[in-house]
């Protein structure tokens, strides 16, 4: 669903990737690991072709992200550190405006709900303006917005960073009921233990390169905290 | 996927209050300035109604004296005589059978109209005249008054729509989307709605229509409100026509503030700077241009001074005193049909200060022909620079739309002059010949009849500003295309 | 502590690639304004000078002829400009800068030289003050939109305040470092008009030019130091630098453009003014019906039962004066009630929507510095008054002195009844008029008149420096 090939960035002289080679298939949880600056961020934003290639390509469900972008973004949600939202409209009309930009005009206002619903945030809260929501309402939002877009494939930069455990603990488990419906989901994270919990395959970057891949059932937790501590030397 | 995004935009604009305050204040300003709009024209109509009035009273009562002297004759006999000059009245012929009395003492007022759209764009008919006495005095006794007003408010300059449009529709339009882009990449929601399928283009072109279609909307209605407000009536072509150019010059013209707002925002900036710099540029196209080329126009073309010409006329008044038996030869050189038949020498008050006029008239001729070339240099000045403001290309525009243009005004006062060398004709043959005036006489006086202007020679000076604003406006559009390219939606 | 801090800012800001743009247009426009404003200026005092010479000379030279002609062919009065009027020449372009002197009328100004403009001269015109009104305070919000906001958003607030820099001392700091990059603009301008000013006209400036310089200077500092006190605290309050920003601009935008076409348009719907037209067919009209309803026919008749019994005789023959003479003089005298109740009332009437102009100064520190610029640079109407009055006095002079001497050296004449009724004077009788001169109202009244100007523009200073402290007090350290 999700491609890197041969994918490279370099802003002036400086590399921010040195030629990443990448697949996500459906099913997929692609965990990205590496310290700030290591070209996580990069890499997503290369998908959402918010910045254009220097060479490679980064495809989307086979497309080519910076060729046709408005087509790949019919496959993408992107869920970022912080959802941001329209803070004077409320978490309802936040997700419906959304889903309609993502080409999704069909809902009715109880497939609105439902969506909410489904990802844990309350009703009341739905019809609240999103000013007054906390960080872990926002990401659920954003969850939503994926839902209901129907993406099969989601760009997640630091999606937990920030919240509470017991708000991360609801996210992965949300991350895990898309996963079962098959989209293909590329996460950026430092949170070595939700990626071994959540994630399917584990990538370890360094410096613009993935120096390592490897799959979270052939590793344990200290395994890979040690793995990844090795690369950061 | 516009509409959607429009619809977004307008539910996001109705709640905040920035789009709320901005409506308000601009339909407090529209409504004001409509109210003064009017108060300036119903001011000037009074005026020339006033001083026709006045003029017309005096002549009525100079007829009612000619119809009892011709009674008076009628009843005793007797023949109507021409009355000589005499400043003692009493019996004997009245003054009103004397055309050069009429002629010279009395003045018909020549009056330019003001068009549907005059409460609109007050232009330079504050310090006009607009309605002219004609009489038998020289050029420059006809203009030579003008229209008076507190000088303090008339260097301030009206507050009529066209303020409005010119200088606080921008500002309006500015705060609506100097950050446009910006404000979207402070919160973070660009991002989120880029990873959808909608293209910059698509937004930035949503979130103009959005914004655009409230502010046109409120300003093109008020507009028509504020002209039935001010009693224009809505029943002529004409009316209608000018209106509709006053609405083309005001939509090109937002749109190319518009268009500024989007050419800075797609360059990525903060909010603040991109506020910094829309001010400064507000600045520099509404009051820092105009003013420079005002001053080049002065500079590279100063109009003679009035002082001067005072001056000359002087000079001529005296010189044609001081040889009046020379200026009286010439004058009867000229007019030998009028030479008084026995009376060789009229050399009464009137003849005297007819033949004087006509040669201060002759001797200031070229003076007149400097001042006019002056201000046509000036103009023509004027014409070529304002394409390096918006401001200057919409004020022309405006006041041409609203019938207060300079050259409205030339024309006008090129008929004025017209119809004071008939006036002066009639009633200077009639006194040279002292051929008296009788009752009935009186309703034959030249009459003048104001010809309005043919709509193409008001087209054709439209076109200049209108074409300037169309291209200006097509070339904002197309400059921040490649630009829009380039554009981080993410930081680094 | 003060000095540390401003010395951060001044430098800081001009490091500023925005600054020096900015510093280097306001110079160009500044210095363009001078010396253009200087140019203007001799240029007009040239032209005056030489056309009161000319006509002061036309009157004697008119020719012989009969005195009370003499008074109709009358003279002209040119208005002279005081040297200021470079740096602000207030109404100058639409007052009128002659007025006809002649008999039997009394004229308002002609030669507006606004009416021989392009229409786009009411854009407004270049000169100094113009630019110290509008374009100034627009500098200084650029500089001081940022002074805490920006702090605060970049997080060095927190830090400074976590070293122990009191509030007060952080505001005064701030203003100064502003204020030091703001004079590094303005000072070099300032001073070459200065020079300019020694170098020419200085000894026709008259009285207290010193002062005048003093005083407008002193408006200028407190218009601009409100300023920049509200842009410090405004951008202390705000929560943002662009919510600053948008307040500060806005607030600029009213004050500077919004606010004088305002407060002018009220006055003008408050205490409306006639139009000429209506003004003339008024005083005409009241002029025909005498100022107290008896006709002047009837009142010369009485005039001259008057003189008979003065002189004890019985017909205008008999009359040591010149009837004639006499009768003009009446009439002449008959007016002057007339003129003045209308000239009066409109000058009234201007008064009065200026007096209502200045109270809305209140609302906008623009309007207070208006006024007082305009009158110390003697370009406003308190000065136009003065010289029209001055030339109404002349006018009066100038026909009493022509009819009271052809009222005595004619009156053998009110026995003869033919062509030669006429007497003929010459450039002897007619140099009893002496030249017009226009004498300026006095400093002391000026000033006077701008008390409450120059109280509400100190009030919007004081109002500004305490709002500037309340706003650094209150102020949270905080992005919220």
């Amino acid at each position: 669903m999700l491609e890197a090939i041969e994918l490279k960035k370099s802003y002036g002289s400086h590399e921010a990737l040195k030629g990443l080679n990448l697949r996500v298939g459906a099913g997929d949880i692609y965990c990205l690991l590496g310290a700030n600056g290591a070209g996580k961020t990069t890499t997503i934003n290369l998908f959402l072709n918010f910045v254009t290639p220097t060479s490679g390509e980064a495809r989307v469900n086979g497309i080519d992200a910076n060729a046709d972008p408005l087509q790949t973004k019919r496959y993408l949600a992107y869920i970022p550190e912080q959802v941001m939202l329209y803070g004077n409209l409320s978490g309802l009309e936040n997700l419906e405006y959304f889903a309609r930009l993502g080409g999704h005009d069909g809902y009715s206002a109880d497939d609105y709900r439902g969506f909410l619903q489904r990802v844990g945030l309350q009703e009341d809260a739905a019809a609240r303006r999103v000013k007054t929501y906390s960080k872990g309402m926002r990401q659920k939002v954003g969850v939503a917005i994926a839902l209901a877009k129907q993406a099969r494939a989601l760009l997640l930069d630091e999606p937990t960073s920030g919240l509470d455990p017991k708000a991360s603990n609801e996210f992965s488990e949300l991350l895990l009921q898309l996963k079962g419906e098959g989209a293909a989901i590329l996460m950026a994270t430092h949170d070595l233990f939700r990626a071994k919990e959540t994630g399917t395959r584990i990538g370890i970057m360094r410096s613009g390169r993935l120096v390592q891949e490897l799959s979270t059932d052939e590793v344990s937790h200290a395994d890979l905290e040690r793995i990844y501590l090795e690369h950061m030397r | 996927m516009y509409r959607l995004i429009v619809s977004h935009e307008t539910r996001l604009l109705a709640r905040t209050g920035a789009l709320w305050a901005i409506l308000l204040l601009l339909v407090f300003a529209i409504g004001f300035a409509a109210l003064a709009g009017g108060r300036s024209v119903t001011r000037q109509a009074k005026g020339a109604a006033d001083a026709a009035a006045f003029e017309d009273g005096v002549r009525a009562r100079m007829q009612a004296d000619t119809e009892a002297y011709a009674a008076r004759l009628a009843a005793s006999g007797g023949t109507y005589e021409f009355a000589t000059v005499d400043h003692v009245p009493g019996r004997g012929p009245p003054q009103g059978t004397n055309a050069g009395v009429v002629g010279a003492e009395t003045a018909a007022y020549v009056v330019l109209p003001p068009t549907g759209l005059a409460a609109l764009s007050i232009g330079q008919s504050d310090i006009q005249l607009r309605y002219l006495p004609a009489s038998m005095g020289t050029t420059l006794d006809m203009v030579k008054n003008l229209e008076i007003e507190n000088p303090v408010n008339l260097r301030t300059g009206p507050f009529d729509i066209a303020f409005v449009v010119i200088f606080l529709l921008p500002i309006f339009i500015l705060a609506l989307t100097y950050d446009l882009l910006s404000s979207e990449k402070e919160r973070g929601t660009l991002a989120m709605i880029l990873a959808h399928p909608v293209s910059l283009r698509e937004l930035l072109a949503s979130k103009i229509v959005a914004r655009a279609s409230v502010m046109l909307a409120v300003v093109m209605g008020l507009g028509l409100l504020a002209l039935l407000g001010v009693g224009t009536q809505l029943d002529q072509v004409e009316t209608w026509l000018r209106f509709g150019l006053w609405l083309l010059a005001t939509l090109l013209y937002s749109l190319f503030w518009f268009l500024l707002a989007v050419l800075v925002n797609v360059h990525g900036r903060s909010s603040a700077t991109n506020g910094i710099m829309l001010a400064g540029t507000w600045l520099i196209l509404v009051v820092i241009v105009p003013t420079l080329v005002s001053l080049l126009a002065t500079t590279l073309y100063p109009a003679p001074s009035r002082m001067d010409l005072i001056v000359a006329a002087r000079e001529a008044q005296t010189a044609g005193e001081k040889g009046m038996g020379d200026a009286l030869d010439r004058f009867y050189a000229e007019h030998l049909d009028q030479l008084p038949a026995g009376d060789q020498r009229a050399m009464d008050f009137l003849t005297l200060s007819q033949a004087n006029a006509a040669s201060i008239e002759k001797a200031l001729l070229p003076l007149y022909q400097q001042f006019r070339e002056q201000a046509l240099h000036q103009e023509a000045l004027v014409q070529r620079f304002q394409y390096l403001s918006p401001a200057i290309m919409m004020q022309l525009a405006l006041n041409e739309a609203s019938g207060t243009s300079t050259a409205r005004y030339q024309d006008f006062l090129d008929q004025a002059y017209r119809f004071r060398g008939e006036w002066n004709d009639y009633f200077a043959s009639r006194f040279l010949a002292r051929s008296p005036l009788r009752p009935e006489d009186y309703d034959r006086f030249p009459r003048f009849e104001y010809v309005p202007e043919p709509a193409a020679a008001v087209m054709a000076r439209l076109a200049g500003p209108l074409a300037g604003l169309l291209l200006l406006c097509i070339g904002m559009a197309l400059l921040p295309l490649r630009q829009l390219r380039r554009y981080q939606v993410a930081a680094r | 502590m003060i000095i540390t801090i401003a010395r951060k800012e001044f430098s800081e800001i001009v490091r500023d690639g925005r600054f020096r743009w900015m510093a280097a247009l306001m110079m160009l426009l500044l210095l363009t304004a001078m010396l253009s404003g200087w140019q203007r200026f001799s240029h007009y005092a040239a032209i005056q000078a030489a056309a009161q010479g000319s006509t002061n000379q036309q009157w004697l030279e008119q020719g012989d002829k009969n005195p009370h002609s003499a008074a109709h062919y009358g003279n002209y009065a040119f208005k002279p400009l005081r040297p200021l009027a470079f740096f602000d020449n207030g109404i100058t372009s639409y007052a009128g800068t002659a007025v006809f002197m002649e008999a039997h009328k009394q004229n308002f100004a002609i030669a507006r030289p606004a009416s021989d403009s392009s229409a786009i001269a009411r854009f407004g015109e270049l000169n100094g003050a113009m630019i110290l009104q509008l374009l100034l305070p627009l500098l200084i919000i650029f500089l001081g939109f940022t002074a805490f906001a920006g702090e605060r958003e970049s997080g060095t607030l927190r830090q400074l305040m976590s070293m122990g820099v009191s509030r007060g001392s952080l505001l005064w700091g701030k203003a100064a470092g502003i204020a030091a990059a703001v004079l590094v603009v303005v000072l070099p301008c300032l001073a070459v008009a200065a020079v300019a000013l020694a170098a020419t006209g200085l000894e026709t400036a008259g009285g207290g030019i010193g002062t005048r310089i003093a005083l407008v200077a002193a408006a200028y500092l407190a218009y601009a130091a409100a300023f920049l006190f509200l842009s410090l605290a405004v951008s202390a309050w705000a929560g943002s630098s662009r919510v600053a920003l948008m307040v500060l601009v806005g607030f600029w935008a009213f004050t500077a453009f919004l606010m004088p076409k305002t407060a002018a348009e009220v006055s003008r719907l408050a205490v409306p003014s006639p139009a000429f037209g209506s003004f003339m067919a008024d005083m005409k009209a009241h002029q025909q019906r005498g100022i107290d309803g008896v006709s002047p026919r009837v009142r010369l008749a009485e005039y001259r039962d008057e003189l008979f019994r003065q002189y004890g005789v019985a017909r205008i023959a008999d009359l040591p004066v010149y009837w004639t003479a006499m009768s003009m003089q009446k009439l002449e005298e008959l007016d002057h009630p007339v003129f003045e109740q209308h000239y009066n009332s409109v000058r009234e009437q201007y008064a009065a929507q200026l007096r209502l102009q200045d109270r809305l100064g209140l609302l906008a520190p623009l309007l207070p510095l208006r006024s007082i610029s305009m009158a110390l640079s003697g370009t406003d109407l308190i000065e136009h008054n003065k010289f029209m009055a001055d030339t109404e006095v002349f006018r009066r002079n100038m026909v009493v002195k022509m009819n009271s001497y052809l009222s005595k050296a004619a009156a053998n004449l009110n026995a003869v009844n033919d062509a030669t009724n006429y007497m003929i004077a010459n450039e002897e009788v007619f140099a009893i008029v002496p030249p017009f001169r226009y004498e300026p109202p006095a400093l002391g009244m000026v000033i006077a008149s701008q008390a409450g100007n120059f109280a509400r523009l100190a009030g919007w200073l004081v109002a500004a420096i305490v709002l500037a402290l309340v706003a650094v007090r209150r102020m949270s350290l905080e992005r919220n």
